[in-house]
């Protein structure tokens, strides 16, 4: 199959692929955003994903679900390949990346297609990832958890953790309802 | 019980046993680049300090991260 033919073939499957999530799901799905593996995503009411994000479900049957009010943010990029859980009304700002799979670092770089790892990963209730931030594979976040723009998160982190840096750590901890 | 083991089992969600003195991601093909800083922050949490930042890529098995918590004057049992 030619190049051409192949990137036809390919946009026609990003279109119908955004046409079965609409269809579906109470979501909106802006301009631009890519979807892929729809039949691994589910939603809550009243998503959106905004232009130009990228959200790659499973292939393996892995679920990517987000709750009701979660707002993906234009440039996100989600990789959901070992599942992925978002919670109600959670925020991602834009150019956040979630991913699931990683590289291992003791592959041999010169060795073409590298085997991945993967590691699911759990975004609670009323999260904000602030812009540019990393979620990266394993890591788990509890309700309403604030994370600092560009921080790179890994591990498990309870509710109300405040996260900053790379690795990113907490600042601080509300107390429960504070705000 | 050797608590840093255990922190370390608990990350990798291996039995505490396959810890050994010698435990690196030499010895357990689980520990990784990303379990790696999980580690790194599990201990953190679990002795309550904070590494500093140059320090952590040098945490690499289980004598060393021992070593950096004595320095730290850190109780390890």
């Amino acid at each position: 199959m030619s190049a051409l033919a192949k990137n036809l073939r390919q946009s026609i499957r990003i279109a119908w692929n955004r046409l079965m999530v609409i269809s579906r799901h109470d979501v909106i799905v802006e301009r631009g955003a890519v979807i892929k593996f729809w039949k691994s995503l589910r939603f809550g009411q009243r998503c959106t994903i905004q232009a130009n994000a990228y959200v790659y479900g499973s292939r393996s049957g892995r679920i990517l679900a987000l709750g009701d009010h979660v707002v993906i943010s234009t440039g996100c990029v989600l990789l959901g390949e070992a599942g992925l859980t978002i919670g109600d009304y959670t925020h991602l700002g834009p150019g956040v990346v979630v991913t699931t799979q990683y590289g291992d670092s003791r592959a041999d770089p010169f060795v073409p297609d590298t085997p991945l790892r993967y590691a699911p990963v759990s975004i609670g209730r009323a999260c904000w990832i602030g812009i540019g931030a990393a979620v990266m594979p394993g890591a788990q976040l509890g309700d309403r958890c604030i994370v600092a723009p560009n921080s790179v998160v890994f591990g498990r982190w309870p509710e109300s953790s405040h996260l900053s840096g790379n690795p990113a750590r907490r600042s601080r901890r509300t107390a429960a309802g504070a705000s | 019980m050797d608590r840093l083991k255990t922190t370390i089992a608990a990350v990798l969600e291996v039995d505490v046993a396959a810890i050994g003195d010698d435990a690196s991601p030499e010895t357990l093909p689980d520990w990784d680049s990303v379990k790696q800083m999980n580690i790194v922050l599990a201990v953190e949490d679990e002795f309550d300090v904070r590494f500093k930042d140059e320090a952590i890529e040098n945490l690499s098995s289980y004598a060393l991260i021992r070593q950096e918590l004595a320095s730290m004057g850190v109780a390890l049992s």
